[in-house]
């Protein structure tokens, strides 16, 4: 037979498998927490990059768009969702003759049809590589020859490898770079320069209308810069005031910007709340179970007393108890948390609706390291008012007092 | 119950989840192709799904095997054999048949990954189960499978 030495992790271990359904409730709570500590805290993670994402590739001040278009360009940028509209070019000189407009530089939005490989729409952008200060900045650091015809870079979340050649309105295009993830409607739209969007909207005037083909001095957007030291409402206002009447619309950047950390913080205050009433939860749980099972096993440690325990042993015995509650608890939280947060990441952001990047994996492994800590420390924290308590029982009381 | 029969009934019960995500929890991509003659063919995610729904029958009976085998050896062949159904699981919608190219279709963001999580945590479960199933040579051989 066996031999186990009596160790306090050993009996510990025993006693803690001898009551399966109540160890087992409790590693529950406990992995509760630390699913709730983990997931909770890379969900807000992710979403603070996803605003920061944002802020720093938004380079816009101020966007010009077709009156009522306002929402249907923030889809795009923050959601991706693909949406047609457009105006005519003239706007772009014009606002750039407003005073306190720096630069100015226009884009075309194409949607296109459910057709393709997997069937779905996606947002064409095309832009001037001449005035552009948007997407340059931020695509200049991956791919360094400007974008030649017919060539176009892909958002991360399209599957499509440089120099691979996707089909859109039946043209073939050259895949000239796979951008990185921006957590923003970035990653499922496709860039062009002005030329190839004005091609591909000629193309698709075969499956759909597109009033670019008929008019090439449409444009759907004009990306403001202003100049220092102008206040972006007062030009907001003054591009609103001469232009409003031609069915020209302004979408604030820092209001978009602000909107979304908006959103982050209503989230971030249910997630903190959630998972602080669980921690308590969790506290108060153990420390009560620990507490009338020391009422109910107050016979079993003055035996242990009687075969020559020490106090500070039967104190170890219940502490450890804890500790390996606490570590299961935590740990299989830990995994169960991973298994929900990484693989349904997009899942996850398509619900909340927010921009949304993944931290790196340094911030990862510090986020399960900070989670599994304030966890696991839970446990012997519950037990340490009933490890005190230990120390004061009277061994002949305790095993004649059911007799 | 012996702890053997709950192995297998877990198992069993993994193989009826892998089956009920692609047809009822998370089912794939709905459109259709369209094709030239204006005809309509599902997409590579719908096959995927089809293929799963057998390797979860698989995974199913492997469950059920387990259940009522007795022998040592026999319950490791049933942990390997099942294993390997997982991997050719994980192998079908990542590079077998495969899914939609874009990232935020529905088969990528929730038929594969839950496929992934089911057949990820059954192959731990199958070495757990390889590794427990006791010495070669022990159980019962009459009557065993």
């Amino acid at each position: 037979m066996k031999q186990l030495s009596l160790t306090t992790y050993v009996i510990a271990l025993n006693n803690l498998r001898r009551k399966k359904g109540r160890s087992l409730s409790l590693i529950l709570l406990s992995a509760l927490f630390s699913f709730m500590l983990f997931g909770g805290a890379i969900l807000i993670k992710s979403l603070e990059n996803g605003v920061t994402s944002l802020s720093n590739r938004l380079g816009a001040d101020i966007m010009a768009v077709p009156y009522g278009y306002e929402a249907d360009l923030q889809s795009a940028l923050l959601r991706g969702e693909p949406s047609t509209f457009y105006f005519d070019s003239g706007v772009t000189d014009d606002v750039a003759g407003i005073e306190g407009v720096q630069r100015t530089s226009p884009q075309i939005y194409i949607a296109t049809l459910r057709a393709g490989c997997c069937s779905y729409p996606i947002q064409l952008i095309g832009y001037d590589p001449e005035t552009d200060f948007i997407i340059q900045p931020w695509l200049s650091s991956q791919v360094g020859d400007p974008l030649a015809e017919g060539d176009i870079y892909v958002g991360s979340s399209i599957n499509a490898e440089p120099g691979q050649m996707l089909k859109f309105f039946g043209i073939t295009f050259r895949v000239a770079a796979r951008l990185d993830k921006t957590g923003m409607g970035f990653d499922t739209s496709v860039f062009m320069n002005l030329d190839t969007a004005r091609k591909a909207a000629r193309e698709s005037e075969r499956l759909q209308e597109n009033p670019v083909a008929q008019d090439e001095n449409l444009i759907s957007s004009v990306m403001i810069k202003l100049a220092n030291g102008y206040d972006v409402k007062e030009v907001a206002n003054r591009i609103l005031q001469a232009y409003a009447l031609e069915g020209v619309h302004v979408v604030v950047a820092k209001n978009v910007i602000s909107d979304v950390s908006g959103s982050l913080n209503g989230l971030t205050v249910y997630i903190v709340i959630l998972a602080a009433v669980l921690g308590v939860l969790s506290v108060v749980v153990l420390g009560v179970v620990f507490s009338v099972t020391f009422s109910e096993r107050r016979k079993e440690f003055s035996l242990y007393r009687v075969l020559g325990a020490t106090k500070g042993k039967l104190a170890g015995l219940v502490m450890m108890e804890s500790v390996l509650i606490s570590l299961a608890g935590s740990l299989s939280g830990i995994a169960a948390a991973a298994l929900v947060v990484f693989p349904f990441s997009t899942y996850i952001q398509s619900i909340v609706n927010l921009p949304y990047l993944q931290p790196s994996v340094g911030v990862i492994l510090a986020a399960a390291g900070i989670s599994f800590l304030i966890s696991f420390l839970t446990g012997p924290l519950a037990a340490l008012c009933t490890a005190l308590k230990l120390g004061k029982f009277e061994i002949y009381t305790a095993i004649r007092e059911n007799e | 119950m012996k702890n053997r029969n709950l192995k297998g009934l877990i198992v069993s019960v993994w193989g009826l989840l892998v089956i009920l995500v692609p047809t009822v929890i998370f089912p794939p991509c709905s459109h259709m192709l369209e094709l030239v003659d204006g005809g309509t063919v599902p997409m590579k995610c719908f096959w995927s799904g089809r293929a799963e729904i057998g390797i979860g029958f698989l995974i199913l009976c492997g469950g059920l095997l387990l259940f009522f085998a007795k022998s040592a050896e026999t319950r490791k062949f049933i942990s390997v054999s099942t294993l390997l159904t997982s991997l050719v699981g994980i192998a079908v919608p990542a590079f077998l048949i495969g899914g939609c190219a874009m990232e935020t279709m529905t088969c990528r963001t929730t038929t594969f990954p839950a496929l992934y999580v089911l057949h990820a945590l059954l192959i731990l479960f199958c070495v757990v189960s390889f590794f427990s199933a006791g010495e070669v040579g022990s159980g019962t051989t009459k009557a065993s499978l």
